[in-house]
């Protein structure tokens, strides 16, 4: 019962804590470039803001990753 | 063998498993797969540096070149972009950091290698080594007390400190924690992912059929997509990596 | 948990590892690709500079000799307008000269003209003297002497001549 369980909590781990980070990497990349067509000549700096700022984003969408194996591996 | 049964066994291929010494838990003496591939990493770093740095002309041609323009990338994009002309004195510093991520990664990348950076131990490490160096820079530049008192956002009414501060410590205190997740999280679902669709690869040609021949190539071309991106991902963690670590020097250099 | 906690000799494992590293390229390896790139920057610099002075001074020759051939292209000008003028001169005074010679010669024909007509004019009065004695003679019938003949006659002739000569 537990290790089913264990494995239904991964699943709702992974899907739903990719939700927030989903958007949030979205709403990033069109603010960049959105930012990049207003002003041409700033697009090297907007691109290494924007990668900033998606691995930022990305980090949370991996802490449901990482819990998701851990929840895999309660026996 | 089913689903449940092959992810169960690339997990288990994917730990960290001791190859010098007995494993009797976690604080044992031992030496890992992953520290394998880690010291292999770090030599060849250095062979490459110490080599290429013997090879220079005025004309950039060679394995120099490409030292060349590490190095220049590393100074020009991370260190004057987000630090001015006086991060210089911390290029060495970053330039390591961005180059032993690279490598690593890089490594993970060949069949049957697996990348230094894969494992917890690693990244965090690296993370927690970040955030004592540029802590100890901050306190080293404007003392202890004046330092600890600038994770307080200046112009906060009295009655919030006592709210915000908790907070900002907190999430000050997370940063070792998310570059050491972030790092470990990206190669070791890297891996994870490419291992799967070789899985599904594998039990398609396992039982043809048409359904399967299907699902098979289609796993195939994903899997090489996927190897594609991951190359990519190996590059933007180290550079993520190196310029996060930069981001905060220059934070804990001119107090927030 | 199990999973998140890492072992303790990764943690050593890679601190000492990334602490060899960081030692190998600071000391030996960036120093070198450092100067290096700085050596490139100035090369460059210095080149892009010298170029720029190369660019300049021809600049200022190609001026120079523009300089230099409008005046060239002037002296010869003048030089030409002059010779021009000379020439004009010259032709001037030839055909003055010629003129000059023409008219002299007519005048010396004119003059030589008028000495052939005195002179044929003086043969002619002697020859009509002769004559018209002749014809006095015969009209007359005498013979008066050669030479109170002549005296009348030339009185006469020159009375004639001159208002012929009117």
């Amino acid at each position: 019962m537990i290790g089913s369980l264990s494995v239904l909590g991964a699943g709702l781990a992974f899907g739903l804590g990719a939700i927030g980070p989903g958007i949030g990497v979205g709403f990033v990349a069109g603010k960049a470039i959105e930012g990049m067509a207003r002003q041409p000549e700033m697009a090297g700096r907007i691109q290494t803001t924007m990668f900033i700022g998606m691995a930022l984003a990305e980090a949370i969408a991996l802490l449901g990753f990482v819990l998701a194996f851990v929840l895999f591996g309660v026996k | 063998m089913d689903l449940g049964e092959s992810i169960q066994e690339l997990l288990h291929e994917l730990q960290p498993f001791a190859v010098i010494g007995n494993n009797t838990g976690k604080t044992s003496l031992i030496l890992t797969n992953y520290m394998v591939f880690l010291i292999i990493a770090i030599a060849l770093t250095i062979v490459f540096f110490v080599v290429a740095s013997r090879k220079l002309t005025l004309v950039p041609k060679g394995v120099g070149n490409i030292a060349e323009w590490g190095v220049e990338f590393v100074r020009n994009n991370i260190v004057l972009d987000v630090m001015g002309s006086e991060g210089m004195v911390y290029l060495p510093f970053i330039v390591t950091v961005f180059f032993a991520v690279l490598f690593n990664n890089f490594l993970g990348l060949i069949p049957g290698l697996k990348p230094g950076t894969g494992t917890l131990g690693t990244t965090f490490a690296w993370g927690i080594m970040v955030f004592v160096v540029y802590n100890w820079v901050g306190v080293k530049k404007h003392g202890l007390v004046p330092y600890l008192k600038s994770f307080l956002p200046s112009g906060t009414p009295w009655w919030l400190v006592w709210l915000i501060y908790p907070l900002e410590v907190i999430s000050h205190f997370l940063r070792p924690f998310t570059l050491g997740v972030r790092l470990y999280a990206n190669m070791y679902a890297g891996h994870i992912v490419l291992g799967i669709f070789g899985i599904f690869v594998v039990m398609s040609l396992a039982a043809l059929g048409p359904v399967t021949a299907v699902v098979g190539t289609l796993s195939l071309v994903m899997q090489i997509i996927m190897y594609a991106f991951e190359v990519f991902v190996a590059f933007i963690q180290a550079y993520v990596f190196a310029i996060l670590t930069t981001v905060y020097l220059n934070g804990a250099l001119h107090t927030h | 948990m199990e999973a998140i906690i890492p072992y303790t000799s990764e943690l050593l494992v890679s601190l000492v590892s990334f602490g060899v590293l960081f030692i190998a390229l600071w000391k030996f390896a960036l120093p070198p690709i450092m100067k290096m790139l700085d050596e490139r920057a100035e090369k460059i610099k210095d080149s892009l500079e010298k170029a720029e002075e190369t660019r300049v001074e021809a600049e200022r020759l190609l001026d120079e000799y523009k300089e230099q051939l409008a005046e060239a292209r002037q002296e010869s000008n003048r030089v030409i307008e002059q010779g021009r003028k000379i020439a004009e001169t010259m032709k001037d005074e030839i055909v003055a000269k010629a003129n000059e010679e023409r008219e002299s010669m007519l005048a010396r024909a004119r003059e030589e003209i008028q000495g052939e007509k005195r002179t044929a004019m003086a043969e002619l009065q002697a020859q009509v003297a002769d004559l018209s004695v002749a014809v006095a003679n015969r009209l007359i019938g005498t013979t008066l002497s050669a030479n109170d003949h002549k005296s009348l006659i030339e009185k006469f002739v020159a009375e004639v001549g001159s208002l012929d000569a009117e």
